[in-house]
């Protein structure tokens, strides 16, 4: 029998947290963001400067026709913005070319994991204004077990999976009866080596399935982070052989006060979102594959 | 993204031909196939003129775009009440005609235990069915519902439609 521990010893020999994503989300988690410090992580990396310079002379930030340099790239990103393109930048590097186990092409984990953190952070401006910044890097992150299971399995993992599928049962379910343990544990295991801050691993183990309220470990990042998820399933941006195989939360909607209305203008808005990130950051387009 | 937008003329496209998620394709090359990937709740749609051997493929994401004006006037192939006629109108271009289409769909998944809350994949089904009511238009063959993804693929030389899930084909309409 497989151990959650070998399969996270896999996904460190695919996937290492960069030092930039882990101070940038600590920097998120705390609300304390260092204007300096992110210049000086941009200025180090050849491939963050050209991506802010992107992003800041991007026709999506309204710089049509004019063209600013680094520094004042920076200064016109702003700090919020200068940490999502390190964060959306990097996790390239994170996700690579993991997916294949899920049935998904090169890019679609770092596509649907860009989609997650720009929902995840678009319902808790309303909902939950404070956790915004946190929903943003747990959106992102939700999916990091897919990489471990990636690099463990590979192509093989459906068909382990596959005795045990069920139309009645969601995915989630069948691969813990394949393997005691689904990719939101591996997720929150990887999480947890990495230092994350326990909320985030919590929201990266809950994703799939977060606890009510009146449960313990009830969190509302947890359900900013399911939301997410389900935005980005309807907005067709990771469906792999796992297809829609996943439950909604009962709790969510009223818990996130999201309407339908409210939830098809955003899974809209996501979908734009990341294809103007994947321009401006010149990111790998997920090359389709078939189901 | 549509490739094409409503003002501009139908053009050719020869070979494989990928239609990525909120866009639609026409071909009249008879050597040219379309595909869509990975269909969950959105919905493929195609179209086969066998006189003029011309086909399109569509693919999207929601039902309508009244909630999203801006979105749907930028790219009419993200929802369905304005991506399906923007389909037949390129279509049309290409020199199809209305009484001699073959129109197929596909996708329409639902994720398990919504609680009728969304149903996101439910609304993509019932307004493909509304329009084409509306509009005189008989399915020839759907595939659609539960919560699966799938690929549909159309051959233009023969208007074959098939839908692959998990690597499995199976044919979903041929002549």
């Amino acid at each position: 029998m497989v151990s959650l521990n070998d399969i996270i010893k896999a996904g460190d020999r695919m996937a290492a947290m960069p030092a930039s994503v882990a101070r940038v989300t600590s920097m998120l988690a705390t609300g304390k963001t260092d204007p300096e410090e992110l210049s000086g992580i941009i200025k180090s990396d050849e491939v963050l400067t050209a991506a802010v310079l992107r992003r800041a002379n991007s026709v999506a930030f309204g710089s049509a026709g004019k063209v600013f340099d680094l520094r004042q790239s920076v200064v016109r990103l702003g700090t919020k913005n200068l940490t999502h393109v390190i964060m959306e930048q990097k996790a390239t590097d994170v996700f690579g070319d993991s997916g294949s186990a899920f049935g998904l092409a090169r890019g679609s984990l770092w596509r649907s994991g860009v989609g997650g953190a720009v929902g995840a952070e678009l319902i808790a401006k309303k909902a939950a204004p404070a956790d915004a910044d946190l929903a943003y890097v747990a959106g992102l992150l939700r999916d990091i077990g897919k990489i471990a299971l990636d690099a463990f399995f590979g192509d093989h993992y459906f068909k382990l999976l596959a005795p045990h599928s069920d139309p009645t049962r969601s995915f989630v379910e069948v691969e813990r009866l394949a393997l005691g343990f689904d990719h939101a544990h591996v997720g929150q295991a990887m999480a947890q080596k990495w230092g994350l801050p326990e909320r985030l691993s919590n929201a990266i183990r809950h994703h799939h399935e977060p606890p009510g309220p009146g449960e313990e470990r009830h969190d509302i990042l947890n359900d900013l982070v399911h939301a997410a998820d389900a935005v980005c399933l309807w907005a067709g941006l990771a469906v792999g052989h796992d297809g829609m195989a996943y439950t909604l939360a009962p709790h969510v909607r009223e818990s996130l006060g999201l309407t339908r209305h409210e939830a098809e203008r955003e899974i809209a808005h996501v979908w734009t979102e990341v294809r103007s990130i994947e321009q401006s950051l010149n990111a790998p387009v997920a090359q389709e594959k078939s189901a | 993204m549509a490739s094409v937008l409503p003002s501009s003329p139908a053009r050719e496209i020869v070979g494989r031909v990928t239609v990525g998620v909120a866009d639609l394709q026409v071909s009249s090359d008879p050597h040219a196939h379309i595909i869509t990937h990975a269909l969950g709740s959105c919905i493929g749609v195609t179209v086969y003129d066998p006189v003029a051997r011309v086909a399109g493929m569509l693919h999207f994401m929601l039902p309508s775009g009244r909630d999203n004006e801006e979105k749907a006037r930028a790219n009419p192939a993200m929802f369905g009440d304005t991506g399906v006629p923007q389909l037949f109108r390129l279509a049309y271009e290409l020199g199809a005609v209305k009484d001699r289409l073959v129109v197929c769909a596909a996708g329409g998944a639902e994720v398990m235990n919504d609680c009728g809350q969304f149903k996101i994949g439910t609304r993509n089904r019932t307004i493909l069915r509304q329009l084409f009511w509306k509009n005189n238009i008989l399915l020839a063959a759907d595939e659609t519902g539960g919560t699966i993804s799938r690929t549909m693929q159309i051959n233009i030389a023969d208007g074959r439609v098939t839908i692959r899930h998990k690597g499995q084909e199976t044919l979903l309409w041929s002549a």
